[in-house]
């Protein structure tokens, strides 16, 4: 551990971590997405399942045991599977957008019609662990974690055809040795990283990786579930959101990133689909948006930039 | 990313440590999975597009209840926690009765969330009911006892008491089971069935009733609400009771569209010591004129709608869910729930 005064800065990077570099956004070079677009928008719904009751040892979001089982939570997350996300699917159908599902790899394997009618949307897949309540963490060991990594790889490319190119990270959960792991898993993208509004290179030892921004901010578990906020407020962040860097765009000539994430069990709900409705309309008003899925980005990404 | 918060989990994370001794995850096989696209279109008995149900939860907090290993039910002070305890006894006092003047307005026979207890202390709440042809949904004895690390057997006692309860204050059969502060066992839909209570809410999953897979007789889950529900809007999340108002309008508006090719099934869920707290209670109001001033919704209770789906559906379910399995045998249930 480093004492109280020492710094850990890595003078190639300026990080305290190898996985990437430093970059100020106003030193970057501009470029435009495709069409000369501003902003490029993913869409990532969450496909997840559940364990009822975690094996012993796992660390997750929501304790259940086999003397408490926490079947309302359970119950609440597989709405999504049987309900919300056809809700979902309709409304990006309505904008034409092709999303980027990020599946759970249980939920790939239980509800394969999930993946098949993404894949007739021409949705991506991208890989989202195992289980939604199985975190992976510094706690797991290097094996468990990439046996996890390979399990849920191969649970999407079963389903879809092909290996996935993305990788989200359940809970946004991560050890020190994740990204190294996924490009040697063959992942070339990764969501996990919610640093910044465009993409970047990861520094990892074989293959390559580009993290594509997810959001933090622009979430509607965050918002709706963590911070308590209504789906109208959601809907209200999103398009300030866009607003905002819309207009960072156009000032700056180049191109930003705008991630929409949502869950199904939650903005898949009667009470909250429409807000996504009016997200999307707003955002699709604009000349110089580019709805694109998460491979699209990051290959433009990795070839323009 | 996925997170659970203290709206919808307060006591959870600390209360229960990791107890379970299993190497293996435990993966629930209790109903089939039929996604709403894939169901024959539902038809309510006369063509309407959402069946409503209200459920006040007329509940008692313990002053001093029992301890339980797993959950904490007053967790502010060392016990009794009088703030909590008093804002809860409020509802018996003074809520219920608005709730009943309300309800009363738009001829609405509430299928009540019962802690029988209730009965037992104030048998003048019991009968207002009976006279108001109410609907009863067990929500066991007392909010602060849960279901938590019972044994089947404790289980099974506890529901005939809740039977014999019910039915000793109102001459009627409780119709259907909400588990005491949404606690359950491993066991619960096999109990209940073997009780034949009709209905079990626990499971938030869908928007209509659903075949629960249980070892003997049959039970069916019917759409009760974690999320149009006050406890969890008002009192975990801090919502006002506007924008409560406002999610009963947005989740019937969806509702009511999708009722037109299959019905659906709508709850409101409310506990009176907070939606019939003198500031609240003329949004809920509001709500209810707007639902009222649509054609095609039954103003009903879950007993009706269980009875509708048993006759008319529940075998066409089970049958089709058989037929739609497409579950990789690896990762069927290992049992239990």
């Amino acid at each position: 551990m480093p004492g109280q005064l020492e710094r850990v800065i890595r003078p190639s990077t300026r990080m305290d971590q190898k996985w990437y570099s430093f970059s100020a956004f106003p030193a970057r070079k501009p470029f435009k997405w495709p069409g000369n677009a501003s902003v490029a928008l993913w869409v990532v719904p969450s496909v997840e399942f559940m364990e009822l009751v975690p094996a012993a040892g796992t660390f997750g979001p929501m304790p259940s045991s086999t003397d408490a089982p926490n079947v309302r939570n359970w119950s609440h997350r597989d709405y999504g599977n049987r309900v919300g996300i056809w809700r979902i699917m309709d409304v990006l159908d309505k904008h034409s957008v092709r999303a980027t599902a990020a599946v759970n790899a249980s939920a790939a394997e239980r509800y394969p019609l999930v993946v098949e009618e993404s894949l007739k949307r021409g949705w991506e897949v991208m890989a989202h662990g195992e289980f939604a309540s199985s975190w992976v963490t510094e706690r797991l060991p290097l094996d468990d974690e990439r046996a996890l990594i390979a399990r849920s790889r191969d649970a999407i490319a079963r389903v879809t055809g092909a290996p996935p190119a993305g990788w989200l990270s359940p809970g946004l959960s991560e050890s020190t040795r994740t990204p190294g792991l996924l490009a040697e898993a063959g992942f070339t993208y990764l969501a996990d990283f919610v640093n910044d509004d465009q993409p970047f290179r990861m520094d990892v030892p074989s293959g390559r990786l580009t993290a594509v921004p997810y959001s933090i901010e622009v979430n509607d578990e965050v918002v709706i579930v963590q911070r308590n906020r209504t789906a109208w407020e959601f809907a209200q962040t999103a398009m300030d959101h866009f607003d905002a860097i819309y207009a960072d765009a156009q000032a700056a000539g180049t191109g930003v990133v705008m991630c929409l994430p949502l869950h199904a069990y939650l903005t898949g709900q009667p009470l909250r689909i429409k807000y996504v409705d009016q997200i999307l309309t707003h955002i699709l008003g604009y000349d110089g948006v580019w709805p694109a899925t998460g491979s699209e980005i990051a290959s433009y990404h990795d070839t323009h930039c | 990313m996925c997170a659970t918060k203290a709206g919808f989990a307060p006591f959870w994370r600390r209360e229960m440590g990791p107890s379970h001794d299993k190497r293996t995850p435990m993966i629930p096989d209790r109903y089939d999975y039929l996604p709403m696209p894939t169901r024959p279109p539902l038809k309510l008995p006369n063509g309407e597009r959402v069946a409503l149900w209200v459920s006040p939860n007329v509940e008692f907090y313990e002053y001093l209840p029992p301890e339980n290993k797993y959950r904490d039910p007053w967790p502010r002070t060392p016990h009794p926690d009088i703030m909590n305890y008093a804002h809860r006894d409020y509802g018996n006092r003074r809520g219920v009765w608005r709730c009943f003047d309300l309800l009363d307005k738009y001829k609405i026979r509430g299928t009540v969330s019962l802690n029988v207890a209730v009965f037992d202390h104030y048998p003048e709440i019991a009968r207002a009911m009976v006279e108001r042809g109410w609907d009863y949904m067990s929500h066991a004895i007392y909010n602060t006892r849960f279901n938590f690390g019972m044994t089947e057997d404790e289980e099974r006692a506890q529901i005939q008491d809740v039977l014999e309860t019910v039915k000793r204050h109102t001459g009627r059969i409780v119709s259907g089971w909400l588990g005491p502060a949404l606690t359950t066992t491993l066991n619960t839909p096999d109990l209940l069935a073997e009780a034949d209570i009709k209905y079990w809410v626990d499971y938030f999953h869908d928007d209509q009733p659903f075949p629960v897979k249980v070892r003997s007789g049959r039970l069916i889950s019917v759409p009760y609400s974690i999320e149009i529900n006050d406890a969890g809007v008002i009192n975990a999340q801090g919502h006002t009771a506007e924008t409560f108002g406002r999610m009963i309008r947005d989740q019937f508006d969806q509702l009511y569209a999708e009722g037109r090719d299959s019905a659906r099934v709508m709850c409101i869920a409310l506990h009176p010591f907070l939606m019939h707290a003198p500031s609240r209670q003329k949004y809920l109001d509001e709500a209810l004129s707007y639902i009222f001033s649509h054609g095609g919704v039954w103003n009903t209770t879950a007993g009706e709608i269980a009875d509708w789906y048993y006759e008319e559906y529940y075998d066409a379910i089970v049958a089709a869910g058989e037929r739609g399995r497409v579950l990789d045998p690896s990762l069927q249930g290992s049992g239990g729930l």
